[in-house]
């Protein structure tokens, strides 16, 4: 008997895809502070802090008990947390992307740098960026880690999944930029949405020729309108941001963030067991 | 001790008082059958169940399997449990510390039996508002909602907590004696055994070790306390 999975659907979606755009908006944001433009870099910042920390509270409101029990999950504050567990990392490392980015973006906001003095230092700001690129590109594999871990869902236990959620983080996050007109960030959202085509179709292809219950979310996930129109706007995303046109590159970030948000729904909502 | 669970399939008749005594021990919310219910994608809703399984082989033919969480040897649901809510008893029971639980539902994605289920909470909310059984009308006859408390145990069925199967742990009196689970002492035609792997006297282990009875997926390489006769 193969069953659909309906324990994490639309509000986990939401949340990865949170997750995704903040992640490699992080990664941009150290890039444009060493080209020596704060905005920009104060933005990459700022989404690092807000996306994840929406997202963890998406997670704490889903939960069975009250949402300050997400706090279980650390092992800061809770000592039989299972370290054995993606969640665990996952979580942590969440929760490390929004310090750091927090300790990176304070001293780039004008009456805050009075305060936020460690901004003075310039390999204090590199050590911050540095980490918060990493736990940036950390987050975004996460999402995909997390169900590829375990092989009691056969369509997510697979190597191909964190790869697509990397490539996500790199569409999306350079999206933002790319709905900002900046050509710099264009040109990876066009390659991240590219590849995130090109990752799910494989990942369909692969699926479609293993176990029964991998092959039913394959044959599920090719006819869903989430992922045929996630796939075509992905690559509708990669052709508009491929162009030097300013007009092309807004339209196409949004386009790319669209997709990976639809490319995750029926990811996730196709995920099945056979029991 | 290691206790062992088997299910003789061939004696299996389909009257789930397995499943009533277990509702019954652990106060679990049965909405599994509401009308409303009807028609949509059906998970695993209770801590045991039974499903049948058609074949036409030439001749017709109808086999009731019962189910439960497998107490597996090498257990996905511990691994992923982020709070360490999961574990393992010496004698191999899983269980879950629904204090610890947060609900996540990372251990039911993991169970590739289906061993494992949320509470949704627009069951409870409907359990709490009706008193013990509710009066179905004659139209929306078993489609009431079946409540009461528990057997008092840490491990029984609560709103807040991943519920899953106990193999009744609660009615082990740390003794190093073999309990009774409850659906094993209403099945009405000993379909359902329990036994300890430890005792080399046990019928229902004896079954086991001649490998008379097998693990359902020993494919998946997890290993388990639940054996089946006739699959």
């Amino acid at each position: 008997m193969i069953v659909r999975n309906t324990v994490w659907g639309l509000p986990v979606a939401v949340e990865m895809t949170l997750i995704a755009v903040a992640s490699f908006a992080a990664v941009w944001a150290y890039a444009y502070w060493r080209r020596g433009e704060v905005k920009m870099a104060t933005l990459g910042g700022l989404l690092g802090v807000l996306l994840p920390a929406a997202a963890l509270a998406i997670l704490a409101s889903e939960l069975l008990k009250p949402p300050t029990a997400g706090l279980l999950v650390m092992p800061l504050f809770n000592p039989h947390a299972n370290l054995e567990s993606w969640m665990v990392w996952g979580a942590t490392g969440i929760s490390l992307l929004i310090l750091w980015s927090l300790l990176f973006t304070l001293p780039l906001i004008k009456p805050l740098s009075g305060i936020a003095v460690w901004g003075k230092s310039r390999i204090a700001m590199n050590t911050l960026g540095v980490l918060m690129s990493a736990f940036g590109i950390f987050a975004a594999v996460y999402t995909g880690l997390v169900l590829a871990y375990e092989r009691g869902i056969p369509f997510w236990h697979s190597a191909t999944v964190p790869i697509l959620a990397l490539f996500m983080g790199i569409a999306a996050g350079s999206g933002v930029y790319a709905m900002l007109g900046r050509r710099e960030t264009a040109k990876w959202t066009a390659l991240g949405s590219a590849l995130v085509v090109f990752t799910w179709a494989l990942h369909l292809h692969l699926s479609s020729i293993g176990s029964s219950a991998a092959a039913f979310s394959a044959s599920g996930a090719s006819a869903d309108p989430a992922s045929l129109l996630g796939a075509v706007l992905a690559l509708a995303a990669s052709a508009a941001t491929a162009t030097n046109k300013k007009f092309a590159l807004v339209g196409g970030g949004l386009l790319a963030i669209v997709a990976v948000f639809l490319i995750r729904l029926a990811l996730l909502s196709w995920g099945a067991w056979e029991f | 001790m290691r206790p062992v669970f088997v299910i003789d399939v061939n004696k299996c008749v389909g009257c789930r008082a397995c499943v009533a005594a277990c509702i019954i021990e652990h106060g679990q919310v049965f909405t599994a059958a509401r009308p409303s219910n009807r028609g949509k994608p059906q998970t695993v809703k209770l801590r045991t169940w039974v499903e049948w399984r058609e074949e036409n082989n030439g001749k017709p033919s109808r086999k009731f399997v019962s189910s439960l969480c497998y107490h597996c040897e090498d257990t996905p649901c511990q691994r992923v449990c982020p709070t360490g809510a999961t574990y393992k008893t010496p004698e191999g029971v899983v269980l879950v510390d629904k204090d610890l639980c947060i609900g996540c539902g990372y251990c039911i994605i993991a169970c590739p039996y289906g061993s494992r289920y949320r509470p949704e909470p627009h069951e409870w909310h409907e359990a709490e508002n009706k008193p013990l059984v509710k009066e179905v009308e004659p139209t929306t006859q078993y489609g009431g909602v079946l409540f009461k408390p528990p057997v008092p145990n840490k491990w029984a069925f609560r709103t807040d907590a991943v519920d899953k199967c106990t193999f009744c742990y609660h009615r082990y009196k740390g003794d190093g004696k073999l309990w009774t689970p409850a659906c094993v002492e209403v099945c009405p035609t000993g379909s359902r055994t329990f036994g300890d792997l430890d005792n080399p006297n046990d019928p229902v282990a004896d079954l086991v070790r001649r490998g008379v009875a097998k693990l359902a997926r020993p494919d998946l390489k997890t290993g388990g306390r639940v054996y089946y006769v006739g699959l």
